[in-house]
């Protein structure tokens, strides 16, 4: 069909083969329902190019589809897949564009049994996380200075072998105390369950739960329920230390700590003694330097101290005072001879104007004072009778004399 | 009283001291008791005997006994 033919049936967008397969693949990657999913089937048509890449097909009674697993994702595996193998693969789905068909890329295959268990791991372990039993919340502290370590593992295991040789080693005087238990094989996680209880209830620091290396159903027993629980349940910090490094169990995510092994879990637990002696000889080194050095300044400052010139030369303290004293009483002396002239001459003047008012300087002016010849001073008439005596007084002397009549003034 | 407190506690005192602020009174009073701690936890590492035991259980009694290692 050329340009006009489309568009005289009105139709706008072509896509080329190429296109439309681009388009869904972005459309089945985008869909997380069919993105990294478990899917269980049988291997059939098993090819396996110069050992690089794995094609086959994965089909279960009346259904199949395509698998691919590139070299990246194979080279891990610890298993040849063939014909008729149940697995259990986790993969992408997606679409091979040269072909156009669907398909699922593997990045990870287990055959059926192992596939079961981890299915059941898989399960459990959102159960748990969903429980909140794996939050950081519930993780106790592991002590630093752990009197008696216990440890959960059997008689004899590697693992405790392990234990003590790093714990002797690094303390030679801990104490532990073992709480045997079978670790693997059917039937043993309720023995670890009571292992761990009975553990719980002695008087140790810190649990140590462990068991060497081994396959995926030898460590089982860790990925059980109530071993978890149990673990979870105990008052006492535990550290998991199952498997090898690799090897992440339920034991592992619920215990208040993991080591990747025995051994790192003895080193986690048990403070080194040599280095803790050394610590306190440190700190009482210190404790020692810092109390000669305040000895030495509280010495120097005293020193410092007695070289003041006050101690020299105690005398100088009064000085100052002194002065002021002097002073002062040179100051006191010169206001009190002022105010005494002042008096003096205050004293003075009143005695000048008490004369002027005297009846001395009024008598020296021709006044005369006249007494009765009891010395009381007349001042009426009618005082005076006729024939009374009188003495009268002037500035010279005085005079006796007897009055011969009274004149009273008409004025008053 | 905890190994840990009595560290907490050490370093508390040597830094006091260290820092030459406290009385020469106090200073003393202060190395006397860092000494006392000092000797608190070297008893505190020396208490523990070393010894390895293993539980087991006897009836409904858990009980402890020696564990040799072979």
């Amino acid at each position: 069909m050329n340009g006009d033919l489309l568009e005289n049936e009105g139709i706008k967008n072509v896509y080329t083969v190429r296109d439309l397969n681009v388009y869904v693949k972005s459309l089945l990657r985008r869909d997380e329902n069919i993105q990294n999913i478990w899917v269980r089937g049988e291997i059939s048509n098993f090819t396996h190019y110069n050992n690089r890449h794995m094609y086959f097909e994965l089909k279960d009674e009346d259904s199949i589809i395509k698998c691919a697993m590139f070299r990246a994702s194979n080279k891990s595996l610890d298993f040849t897949p063939e014909d008729g193998m149940e697995v259990l693969c986790r993969g992408d789905v997606g679409l091979y564009i040269p072909n156009g068909k669907y398909q699922l890329i593997i990045n990870e295959m287990l055959p059926e049994g192992k596939g079961k268990l981890y299915l059941a791991y898989e399960k459990l372990k959102k159960k748990l996380a969903e429980e909140g039993l794996f939050e950081d919340k519930y993780k106790k502290l592991i002590p630093r200075f752990p009197e008696k370590i216990g440890v959960v593992t059997s008689e004899e295991a590697d693992a405790l072998r392990d234990i003590i040789t790093v714990t002797k080693r690094r303390f030679p005087n801990m104490d532990i105390v073992l709480s045997p238990t079978p670790v693997q094989g059917k039937g043993a996680a309720p023995k670890i369950v009571e292992a761990i209880n009975r553990l719980d209830k002695q008087n140790v620091d810190v649990i140590i739960v462990s068991r060497g290396g081994g396959s995926l159903e030898d460590l089982w027993n860790f990925n059980e329920e109530v071993v978890a629980r149990a673990i979870f349940d105990a008052q006492t910090p535990i550290i998991s230390a199952v498997g090898h490094e690799t090897d992440l169990l339920i034991s592992d995510l619920v215990a208040d700590y993991r080591a990747p092994t025995p051994s790192a879990a003895a080193e986690m637990a048990v403070p080194e003694k040599d280095e803790l002696l050394l610590k306190l000889n440190e700190l009482k080194n210190r404790a020692g330097n810092a109390l000669l050095n305040t000895v030495e300044i509280n010495e120097r400052n005293l020193k410092n101290l007695v070289k003041r010139p006050i101690f020299q030369r105690p005398e100088l303290i009064l000085e100052e005072p002194t002065q002021q004293l002097d002073e002062l009483k040179i100051k006191i002396q010169k206001n009190i001879e002022l105010f005494l002239k002042q008096k003096d001459q205050d004293f003075k003047r009143k005695v000048e104007r008490l004369r002027a008012l005297s009846p001395e300087s009024t008598m020296k002016r021709g006044y005369s004072v006249v007494l009765t010849d009891k010395d009381e001073l007349i001042k009426s008439v009618d005082e005076v009778e006729i024939g009374d005596k009188l003495k009268v007084m002037m500035t010279d002397g005085k005079l006796k004399a007897i009055t011969e009549e009274v004149i009273k003034s008409k004025k008053k | 009283m905890q190994f840990e407190e009595a560290l907490d506690e050490l370093e508390i005192i040597n830094e006091k001291l260290e820092r030459n602020q406290v009385s020469l009174e106090d200073a003393l009073q202060m190395y006397e008791r860092g000494m006392k701690l000092i000797e608190h936890c070297e008893n505190r590492l020396d208490k523990a005997k070393g010894e390895i035991k293993k539980l087991t259980e006897e009836g409904c009694n858990t009980k402890m006994e020696d564990l040799d290692i072979k």
